[in-house]
């Protein structure tokens, strides 16, 4: 059964319609991206599992609890981030945690072992007696997952985590991610920063004007689109011989030779990566550079949305 | 470069007379709802205080000559009208654009500074300015019962028009210099507060209203000639400080003046030593972390401030009590003063603090998180109001000097005791609700702390104001009905214990016990206030409120309850996770 499960969730701030009747589910342990437009209802769903908003009509469930009838059960289950870190500029890195600590009524013989690992997890250490608002935002970024982190929830609900920042402060984000992903924690992520979703989520969820547009995992959605991968690689010894088995290789579309290397386009769903590198070794071509390319998740993103918000 | 900016300044200066900033700000207005509820509100107060003010001065026949008083009432009406809207209105017109982040794109545009400030200020102007045309048939109304001539009648709607310009520029000129909002309304009391002091404004013509007719026209033109002079100072003072102040960075001015006064504080005690009486308790949280928050980290909650806030509040007290009781003065209505001056300080720091609690949180965005805490919605509500209990504690100390002196001075009276005792137990306690509903409501904490304090003064004033009306028309109304409506001002019903011990006759001490009989009331809408936060805390903290009808297993019936579920105990995270 899955972690999270949402069937038909209507949303409405007054007369406007955020959420109309969106479903999916996320299996535990799985990585969910949430993706859209601003104004999509990206972040009104993830309220809704947070227990901030009440739809208005649906089922919300997590871990096979109905969220809007046990908010207090859900909430212990959850690590919640908002699109935004609020600053409690009269506390220091540790203050904050061990309030949230205390918030999360973890006993307290055990916080100071508990947020000694967290601030190590999050590469903070250092920075605990830092009051919160002398920090970098990266460096809040990591606070805010180190606080989503105290109570050791299955559920962690991260709306846009790499907003915002640097190049660095986003790697870094994303490589936390990954440990918490090895964790086995089930994470619903939202983010506009597609190609990062593409190296870290197992499944995605593309919503425009409140609608889920598609979802599934990536292969899925390539090949329900039909989308093609991208192979660079360079042959020392090419040739037009070399070329011709190439271009009769099922699963490939077309290959195209530039100034330093060829170009495969193959269908993901017939052909994968690995299995073209066997076929041209097979065909006798010695190879000096195999780089598949990431998916290609804004062509998806393009090609299944209108700009449309709710 | 070069080109561009030679090409801006060869605009031609009346070519900025297109006003398109002002076009589109009246038309931004037009659209929003709020202006068309604001007028209403506007309109529907002065009508109604209108007539019963006509109704109450004509008693039902019409007096010949009785249109002066009720002609400077109006008057006088539309002046506090003018200073209680317009600067709620024009202070932030260009501190929101300050706050939004879009005044630098104003700036860029060929519009020239000077001529930003001009249409801000007309923006706001304009609106009152019709504001003021909502009154003009009541004016007419009272010219008709005579007595006002004709020269009176202009010459108060044109210093009504002149107040309303100078008040515009104050609230332009503030705007101009601060970066926030409620930075800026404030000051505009203040500077205006100063004008006052230095008979700079129109509202001091405004008592003397009857002195409006005999003015020449002469100096009817200096006077305005001078209040049109500081009006252009003001807006060349805002001119000159929009660019400069822009972009100004977002700052917290309590905690900086807080912190200032640590370091003053500071200096000081090296005098001593460095002698701390209090330390500030607890490093880190226990089991209550909101309160422990409140308590030892938020300026007002914190045990040294408040003994600063205490010290500040009580010299006084122990000075005039001294002065009193060595015949220096020779009643005890100098400590009755000091009374109101306690209660209206502690009504406001109250209003400042409860209503903030929740709503800073919403406005620096930290309350979500809060909210995804398995606290209950009460809990968070309770421990939010530590800071405010500790502050009403220390409140309470020279509440309880004042009346343990006027007891020593004038003889134990347990009516005057009680009394006393309970309206400040009850009001402060209420104002302290009532604050922190408001902050509950409201997102923004300027917004929270001006109408909790409007609401006082509501609370206060509508009585006595019915009771001064409705007391006029003795034929119209049994005469027992203004004094019970009066007695539920609570300015009446502190004024009635306080006096209780001075004026013992049977009059007073009818009004004493009816006074003290609205105490209950008062008590009771504590209860219920209070007892509606705590009920409805969740929802009105905005997040899911548990659902009554729910089975107590949160596991749905397709799936068997786990017995070692988790939602007890949560664990700690494993080091070995790590």
């Amino acid at each position: 059964m899955s972690f999270v499960q949402i069937e038909g969730l209507t949303v409405s701030y007054g007369k406007v319609l955020a959420v109309r009747g969106i479903s999916f589910e996320i299996p535990k342990g799985e990585v969910f991206g949430f993706i859209g437009p601003n104004g999509a209802g990206k972040s009104t769903t993830i309220k809704v599992l947070a227990t901030l908003l009440n739809p208005d009509s649906g089922r919300v469930r997590i871990d096979g609890i109905d969220v809007p009838k046990h908010p207090m059960a859900i909430r212990r289950r959850i690590g919640y981030m908002p699109d935004f870190f609020g600053v409690y500029e009269d506390l220091s890195a540790s203050e904050y945690l061990h309030f949230y600590a205390a918030a999360f009524q973890i006993p307290r013989s055990q916080r100071e072992n508990t947020i000694g690992d967290v601030l190590a997890l999050t590469d903070l250490t250092e920075k605990a007696k830092e009051p919160v608002d002398s920090l970098s935002r990266g460096m809040k970024q990591r606070l805010a997952l180190a606080r989503v982190l105290l109570h050791d929830p299955d559920l962690l609900l991260l709306d846009e985590p790499a907003s915002g920042l640097d190049p660095r402060a986003r790697i870094e984000v994303r490589e936390l991610l990954k440990a918490l992903q090895g964790m086995g924690k089930t994470i619903l992520i939202s983010s506009h920063i597609l190609h990062e979703l593409a190296q870290l989520c197992t499944r995605i969820g593309i919503i425009e004007a409140g609608q889920m547009v598609t979802a599934g995992s990536l292969e899925e959605i390539y090949d329900s689109l039909g989308l093609l991968q991208v192979v660079h690689t360079q042959i020392l010894n090419l040739s037009d011989d070399i070329l011709s088995k190439l271009r009769a290789t099922p699963g490939v579309a077309s290959v195209e030779t530039q100034v330093d290397r060829v170009s495969i386009q193959m269908r993901a769903g017939e052909l994968t990566a690995e299995d073209l590198l066997d076929k041209i070794h097979s065909h006798g071509a010695r190879i000096r550079m195999f780089q598949p390319e990431a998916m290609d998740m804004e062509t998806a993103f393009m090609k299944l949305t209108e700009g449309k918000t709710a | 470069m070069t080109s561009s900016k030679t090409n801006i300044e060869r605009i031609p200066w009346w070519r900025h007379l297109g006003f398109p900033l002002l076009t589109k700000e009246l038309t931004e207005q037009a659209n929003r709802r709020r202006t068309y509820v604001v007028r209403f509100l506007y309109a529907a107060v002065l009508f109604a205080l209108g007539v019963l003010a006509i109704a109450s001065d004509a008693s039902g026949q019409v007096q010949i000559g009785a249109g002066q008083e009720i002609f400077h009432n109006l008057v006088h009406l539309q002046f506090w009208l003018v200073l209680i809207f317009l600067p709620a209105t024009a202070s932030g017109a260009l501190t929101v654009e300050k706050e939004r982040d879009t005044l630098s794109l104003l700036l860029i545009t060929t519009i020239p500074a000077w001529s930003i400030v001009v249409q801000k200020y007309l923006s706001r102007l304009l609106p009152m300015l019709s504001f003021l045309l909502l009154g003009f048939p009541l004016l007419a109304v009272a010219y008709s019962y005579g007595g006002v001539a004709t020269s009176e009648l202009l010459g108060a709607i044109g210093l009504l028009m002149l107040f309303a310009a100078q008040v515009a520029a104050v609230s332009i000129c503030a705007s101009a210099w601060f970066r926030t909002t409620g930075e800026a309304f404030i000051a505009t009391y203040v500077i205006l507060a100063i004008m006052a002091m230095f008979r700079l404004w129109p509202m001091s013509h405004v008592g003397r209203l009857a002195g409006i007719s005999n003015l020449t026209p002469i100096a009817a033109l200096q006077y305005a000639v001078v209040i049109g002079v500081v009006i252009a100072s003001l807006l060349s003072m805002a001119w000159g400080c929009l660019e400069r102040r822009a972009f100004l960075p977002p700052r917290n001015v309590l905690l900086q003046m807080f912190r200032r006064l640590d370091k003053f504080y500071e200096e000081i005690n090296q005098v001593t030593g460095g002698i701390v009486l209090v330390n500030d308790g607890n490093e880190l949280p226990d089991e209550r972390p909101i309160a422990w928050r409140e308590t030892s980290k938020k300026s007002l909650g914190t045990v040294r401030y408040l003994f600063r806030v205490l010290t500040v509040l009580e010299v006084p007290i122990l000075f005039v009590a001294a002065a009193t009781n060595m015949s220096m003065v020779h009643n005890t209505s100098s400590v009755s003063t000091l009374l109101f001056i306690l209660w209206v300080i502690s009504a406001a720091m109250l209003c400042v603090h409860a209503s903030g609690v929740i709503a800073s949180e919403r406005s620096h965005q930290t309350l979500d998180p809060l909210l995804t805490t398995p606290l209950t919605g009460a809990d968070i509500l309770k421990q939010k109001m530590a800071g405010v209990r500790r502050l009403i504690f220390v409140l309470s100390v020279p509440f309880a000097s004042i009346y343990g002196f006027q007891t020593w001075f004038r003889g134990f009276d347990i009516g005057y005791v009680l009394g006393s005792v309970a309206s400040a137990f009850i009001f402060l306690w209420l104002t302290a609700w009532v604050a922190l509903w408001i902050g509950l409501r409201l997102s923004s904490p300027m917004k929270a702390v001006l109408t909790s304090m409007i609401a006082v003064v509501l609370v206060c004033a509508v009585p006595l104001v019915l009771e001064s009306l409705l007391g006029r028309s003795s034929t119209l109304i049994e005469f027992w009905v203004p004094q019970i409506v009066g007695s539920l001002s609570p300015v009446n019903i502190i004024q009635g214990i306080e006096s209780r011990g001075r004026l013992l006759n049977d009059s007073h001490e009818l009004a004493f016990f009816l006074q003290l009989g609205m105490l209950p009331l008062y008590g009771l809408s504590l209860i219920l206030v209070r007892g509606t936060c705590l009920k409805n805390a969740d929802t009105l903290l905005q997040r899911l409120a548990e659902d009554p009808e729910a089975s107590i297993n949160p596991r749905t019936d397709e799936e068997p309850a786990n017995a070692d579920d988790r939602i007890a105990a949560p664990e700690p995270l494993a080091a070995a996770s790590v």
